[in-house]
């Protein structure tokens, strides 16, 4: 389905354009650089998911991530002339992280804005082969008590925690989106790593057995 | 092994065992980082339950769903439209600084000359190559830099065989003290070859005002030429001028003291050549000290272009030429000027991070 992608936010149309059904990244780079909208359009689905990912589990609001994850990507096409090569997904993760930390320092700034609204995105959301409701009710809360931890750290090592942890991708991406070197990836991840540890230990019946100390 | 002391007084971890760490409990160490864990394990057994926990942390977040994309956020130009209109002034300047564009790097170029110019004048500073003294209040400063490069490369000959030579430019003026108050009417100005390096110096003196230009010239030649020229206007000074007139205040400046050394009469010059530095017949205390060592080589002076036809032509009446060397230069008292460009340092750096940020990369 070529025109898989177009959505009712644009006039849906036939791509004929074979460069833009198969998936060449810097040709279709090149073709965003001309001005070309289906072309970067074709990048933002193939990525669209994961900048909201990454996004979501940022600010952890539903609203504001789709707002910062739209605003990205309009903010990545009108600046693709500043791509200058290495991993175009790592590029847009930075810029959408950037929006993020924007927005994180908006509502840091206006107290009266709630960050709990959606706070609970992570319930229900860890996997579990076992059909056990028991079970499913634990990791329902430790679901909870991971999201109220992870809220909980600063954002450089929350970032680098969703990065690696989260999203499973390597420390070179990582430090490219962030912006730093893998060491300094590794020393966050490690620093959120013990907090994580710390704080999920707060609450030891939630933790598997393995898990508690 | 210093490093490690050194992390483990200030209670942090060295690199590799942090990385061994996160290896460890990503389940991807290689048997180095094994055993350097192990090693760890016995030396603290708490370890050896953090880092269970921690794998079982991170096993629990690697299933969490992912997470879909509730919508498409494909981009159209009405978007694009919108967006531009409503971008500020300061996202469109930060445009123009982004990577690939003409200005993309002038920020760090100017943080890092700064810098560079801060970090010699405060090293000739220490050494005492840039001179800073003071001689009347807590206002005054003189700076001086000698261009020690210069002095062994001009003329071919070497600072400590050449002959020392100090030319000085005496310009007696009696009275009109608005003539010279308002600029550097009291100044001295040393310009050095090294660019945006040009240190000088003001030398007011309230009681005795006394103008002092010392020009170090050193043009493009690379036979860097040096030519002290001093020029003491005895005016009168209501003001401590702090900062100095640039070439074409400095000339009418110029003009309004020979206009008033016209009614005053005195105008002197002076051309003093002395082996010594002290043997002037100007006294020192008037006089900027360029701590130039062993002297400043003849040829030099003869190779600068300033020969005694411009410091004659400067007495005659043509202060373009005494102040030509001057032009460049600003004049602030050494600490001011330190300070100064390591602000500009700073904020060249600060903007260069703040427009990357506007950009959002």
């Amino acid at each position: 389905m070529p025109n898989c992608w177009v959505t009712s936010r644009i006039e849906p149309h036939v791509i004929s354009d074979p460069i833009l059904t198969s998936f060449d990244e810097q040709r279709l780079i090149q073709l965003t650089r001309d001005g070309d909208y289906d072309a970067f359009n074709r990048l933002v689905v193939e990525y669209q998911s994961a900048v909201f990912a990454v996004v979501l589990r940022m600010v952890r609001n539903h609203a504001a991530a789709e707002d910062i994850t739209q605003d990205a990507f309009i903010s990545a096409f009108r600046k693709i002339s500043s791509y200058r090569g290495g991993i175009f997904r790592a590029w847009l993760f930075r810029i959408a992280k950037n929006a993020s930390l924007d927005y994180l320092r908006k509502i840091a700034r206006r107290p009266e804005t709630s960050m709990d609204e959606d706070i609970v995105y992570f319930s229900e959301t860890v996997k579990d082969d076992s059909a056990d409701p028991l079970a499913d009710a634990l990791n329902a809360e430790l679901a909870r008590l991971i999201d109220h931890c992870l809220g909980g750290l600063s954002e450089d090592h929350r970032f680098a925690m969703v990065m690696i942890d989260v999203e499973g991708y390597q420390y070179d991406e990582a430090a490219e989106s962030i912006g730093v070197s893998i060491g300094t990836v590794k020393s966050r991840l490690n620093r959120a790593r013990a907090r994580m540890r710390d704080c999920v230990q707060e609450e030891p019946e939630l933790l598997p057995a393995s898990m508690r100390l | 092994m210093v490093l490690k002391v050194l992390n483990r007084l200030i209670g942090r971890t060295d690199s590799s065992s942090v990385w061994a760490v996160n290896a460890y409990v990503e389940g991807s160490a290689s048997d180095a980082e094994i055993k350097l864990v192990e090693e760890m394990m016995r030396r603290d057994p708490a370890l050896e339950k953090n880092l269970s926990t921690q794998q079982g942390l991170r096993d629990v977040l690697s299933r969490i769903e992912r997470v879909e994309a509730p919508q498409s956020f494909a981009v159209t130009p009405e978007m694009v439209a919108a967006a531009e209109r409503s971008e500020s002034g300061l996202s469109r300047l930060a445009e123009l600084f982004a990577p690939q564009r003409r200005f993309a790097m002038a920020p760090a170029i100017v943080a890092v000359i700064a810098a560079v110019g801060v970090a010699l004048l405060t090293i000739g500073d220490i050494t005492g190559t840039v001179d800073q003294s003071g001689s009347g209040g807590d206002d005054s400063f003189t700076a001086a830099v000698a261009a020690e490069s210069a002095m062994s490369s001009g003329g071919g000959s070497s600072a400590d065989s050449a002959p020392s030579m100090e030319m000085e430019i005496v310009t007696e003026s009696a009275s009109d003290a608005s003539s010279a108050s308002g600029f550097a009417g009291a100044g001295a100005v040393a310009a050095t070859a090294v660019p945006a390096m040009a240190a000088s110096a003001v030398e007011p003196e309230q009681a005795s005002p006394t103008a002092t230009v010392a020009q170090e010239a050193a043009p493009l030649a690379p036979q860097e030429s040096t030519t002290v020229t001093e020029i003491e206007a005895d005016t009168a000074v209501t003001e401590p001028p702090s900062i100095a007139a640039p070439a074409p205040l400095a000339k009418s400046a110029a003009e309004d003291t020979e206009a008033s050394s016209a009614e005053n009469a005195a105008t002197e010059l002076e051309l003093t050549r002395s082996s010594g530095s002290s043997d002037s017949d100007v006294s020192t205390d008037d006089l900027v000290e360029f701590g130039v060592g062993g002297g400043i080589s003849e040829d030099a002076i003869t190779n600068s272009g300033i020969g005694d036809g411009v410091l004659e032509r400067a007495a005659d009446g043509a202060p373009e030429d005494a102040a030509s060397g001057a032009g460049n230069g600003i004049s602030l008292p050494l600490w001011q000027l330190q300070i100064a460009l390591a602000a500009l340092a700073v904020s060249a750096i600060g903007a260069w991070a703040g427009l990357r940020r506007v950009r959002g990369e």
